[in-house]
């Protein structure tokens, strides 16, 4: 485990932020931190960055107690970034690597391998201002991971970018996992938690409600719901006992339905009865997604 | 090199490398030499009103040097006591009557009755005549002393002249005590220029860690840097920046003046600095020579030295405070409210120093103001031109060393948390509740 947080409390006059919160994340995987506003995940980032600390309860960086020492392992992106804009792109850049530690020399051999990745190379000596939003993102982006973190904490990464560069961002990330970076990935976006993180803890009113492997945290949390394609008409299906059907369209006698087991149906029983009823051409398991999942807890 | 060295190497080359810091380093040498040099000028091409003085020396020792110049004619009286001819010099056709009544190093020896203010030239002409004629006889009586030649030197190192002017009331009542003297103008001129250099720098700590939370570029460095160190690296950075400008401002000065007094004197200047310049031509020759012989009784290592500490220490103490406020707040209206506490005593300070200074400069209130840490820095510059006691000053510098050790310590206590605050306009409870913090 890169991180272990253990019964970590902080309180601010007169309102909980953390309380009692537990959290491992293993190294090398992309682990998303989910809740709603409120629910105290800006305030746990702030104290694995060292910036604030918490009252009580222990914070562990691979297995030793975390110190300021440990923050040139760790490159954060908060949600509130940005740049400063009067200067230029470039040296601005060299000044935030050096504060994290980079000679002025690594910082340029660096970053121009990133701006260049990037295609933002030529905007190496326009002023920041004269970037679109799009391009200062990718520059702090850039700058966030530039001294190769063995922890990365991406707070809201994808606001304020358009879908392509979303999307080159998340490989971006992926990338950095393959190459044996931890991610701690602070989201609203559940479509981006289901593409990009291992494992999840939600937080939920100072706590975590819910965490785990994405993938057993959606088997955990399925309840028999079914999408299915055969040749026939809805009235087929109710040969099959015990069987609600969500809805059904039928085209040139093929019908597409969804489908509610009643009781803890497996697939594999689902699917025996149904080939002895109908003409089967498609078959598959509805996961919850994580939205309805993150609903369901938060709603609680 | 360490973060905060890299800090504040940002802060000094992104301002200096401004346009606006150009222009003011500019600007602001060529107000004052037209401010200093103005009356001089207007002086040299107006006619020459010459001040007819009637001089009543009781010692009969000082009278003797006193030469006419083209401003000056003086009148020995022998026949008349002060007393009487104190009612009656108007009517004599005298514009002022100069009495000596001992040795002119204590004041209250010498007074100037006169029913305007005389011109600054012609007060500091006559101090610096008697003052020059007291060190001449020190040293005629130095075989009688039997002093060492040190204690010599410095007896005469020492000597000033100051003359009250006791000024006439229109009703003919009392007269009114003024001290119109060229301490009081460098007093002045120093404390207005503390008061400035404190104000724009303040100023500059206020929109600079504003800006750092406009840009939201502050939780991107508050994550890499511990943020005594953002605070500290920003305020030092352009404290720097301040001296930078402070000694641009002295060396043009000086470029200035020489310039000017080259081509005002008859004697063009040789050497490039005017103090070198002046001390090569014959007093009172030209502009350069008579503002520097004005300058010349005033313990002038003294004022710039005491000028250099409190105009450091009164920035570090408002600049800490500056910082602390701006912390928490993201646009300029929000910290209007804050800002004034702040503001209110640099104005009382000034309000101080121009309403009192003028007339006393060791008057209660100016006492006061020079303690008070948040006035201290204005009001004792005021003053020190006027000669203060050893133990004020040295308690006055505890003092104001004590409060920007406070100051520091708890903004440094507001800011850690207020960088981080969003979304709220902050008030002063806030901020007192943010340095309780852990």
């Amino acid at each position: 485990m890169l991180i272990e947080a253990k019964g970590i409390v902080k309180a601010y006059s007169g309102h909980v932020a953390l309380d009692g919160l537990n959290m491992e994340v293993a190294e090398g995987s992309v682990h998303g931190l989910l809740g709603p506003n409120g629910a105290g995940k800006t305030t746990f980032i702030r104290i694995l960055n060292q910036m604030t600390q918490q009252d009580a309860g222990e914070l562990l960086f691979d297995g030793h107690v975390m110190t300021s020492a440990d923050i040139a392992q760790v490159g954060y992106l908060p949600e509130e970034r940005g740049l400063y804009k009067k200067m230029k792109v470039g040296e601005e850049a060299i000044y935030l690597a050096q504060l994290r530690g980079l000679s002025k020399h690594d910082a340029k051999v660096r970053l121009k391998y990133w701006f260049d990745k990037f295609e933002i190379g030529e905007w190496w000596n326009k002023k920041v201002e004269q970037l679109s939003k799009g391009m200062q993102q990718k520059v702090q982006f850039i700058v966030t991971v530039l001294h190769e973190p063995r922890l990365l904490i991406f707070d809201e990464p994808f606001s304020g970018f358009d879908p392509v560069n979303a999307n080159l961002l998340k490989s971006e990330i992926l990338n950095l996992r393959d190459k044996g970076a931890t991610v701690l990935f602070s989201t609203h976006n559940m479509g981006s938690v289901e593409a990009v993180c291992d494992s999840i803890s939600l937080i939920n009113k100072s706590h975590v409600v819910l965490d785990g492997k994405v993938k057993d945290i959606k088997k955990q949390y399925k309840d028999g719901k079914f999408s299915l394609t055969f040749q026939g008409v809805e009235t087929d299906l109710q040969k099959v006992n015990g069987l609600e059907i969500l809805s059904a369209k039928t085209i040139d006698g093929t019908t597409e339905a969804r489908v509610q087991t009643a009781n803890a149906t497996s697939a594999n029983e689902l699917l025996r009865e149904l080939i002895s009823a109908v003409e089967l051409s498609e078959f598959k398991e509805i996961l919850p997604s994580m939205e309805e999942i993150f609903i369901q807890q938060v709603n609680k | 090199m360490s973060k905060i060295g890299l800090i504040i190497e940002r802060e000094y080359m992104t301002r200096v490398r401004k346009k606006s810091f150009i222009i003011v380093s500019l600007l602001m040498p060529i107000a004052l030499l037209t401010m200093m040099l103005l009356p001089t000028i207007i002086m040299e091409f107006s006619s020459v009103t010459t001040q007819r003085i009637a001089v009543v020396d009781e010692t009969q020792n000082y009278q003797s040097v006193l030469a006419n110049t083209e401003e000056i004619e003086y009148t020995l009286i022998s026949d008349e006591t002060a007393e009487s001819l104190r009612n009656s010099y108007q009517a004599k056709g005298f514009d002022a009557m100069l009495h000596i009544s001992g040795i002119p190093t204590d004041k209250n020896n010498i007074h100037i009755f006169s029913e305007k203010t005389l011109p600054i030239e012609i007060t500091s002409n006559m101090e610096r005549t008697l003052r020059d004629k007291v060190k001449r006889d020190m040293i005629n009586e130095y075989s009688a002393l039997g002093t060492g030649i040190d204690s010599l030197f410095n007896a005469v190192n020492n000597v000033s002249v100051k003359i009250t002017t006791m000024k006439e009331s229109a009703e003919g009542g009392e007269a009114v005590e003024n001290h119109a003297g060229v301490g009081i103008i460098v007093g002045l001129v120093a404390a207005m220029l503390i008061y400035f250099i404190i104000l724009m720098s303040g100023v500059q700590v206020f929109t600079g860690v504003m800006e750092e939370k406009q840009n939201r570029i502050m939780e991107v460095l508050a994550s890499a840097v511990k943020p005594i160190e953002l605070m500290l690296g920003k305020i030092i950075g352009i404290a720097l920046v301040t001296l930078t400008q402070i000694a641009i401002w002295i060396i043009l000065i000086g470029i200035g003046s020489a310039v000017v007094g080259a081509s005002f004197g008859p004697q063009a200047a040789v050497s490039a600095t005017a103090e070198v310049a002046a001390a090569n031509m014959p007093e009172g020759n030209n502009i350069v020579t008579s503002v520097l012989n004005m300058l010349n009784g005033l313990n002038m290592p003294l004022i710039v030295s005491m000028f250099v500490i409190y105009c450091l220490f009164g920035y570090l103490l408002y600049a800490s405070l500056y910082a602390a406020i701006a912390a928490g707040c993201e646009q300029q209206s929000d910290a209007q409210q804050l800002q004034t506490p702040i503001i209110l005593p640099i104005i009382i300070a000034i309000v101080i120093v121009s309403s009192f200074g003028m007339k006393d400069p060791n008057c209660g209130a100016m006492f006061w103001g020079s303690m008070i840490p948040f006035t201290s820095p204005i009001v004792m510059l005021a003053r020190i031109p006027n000669g203060v006691e050893v133990w004020e000053l040295v308690l006055s510098l505890v003092i104001l060393l004590g409060s920007f050790l406070f100051t520091t310590w708890f903004a440094a206590k507001v800011y850690r948390i207020g960088i981080l605050m969003y979304g709220k306009k902050p008030t002063f409870k806030d901020l007192i509740k943010w340095a309780k913090m852990k």
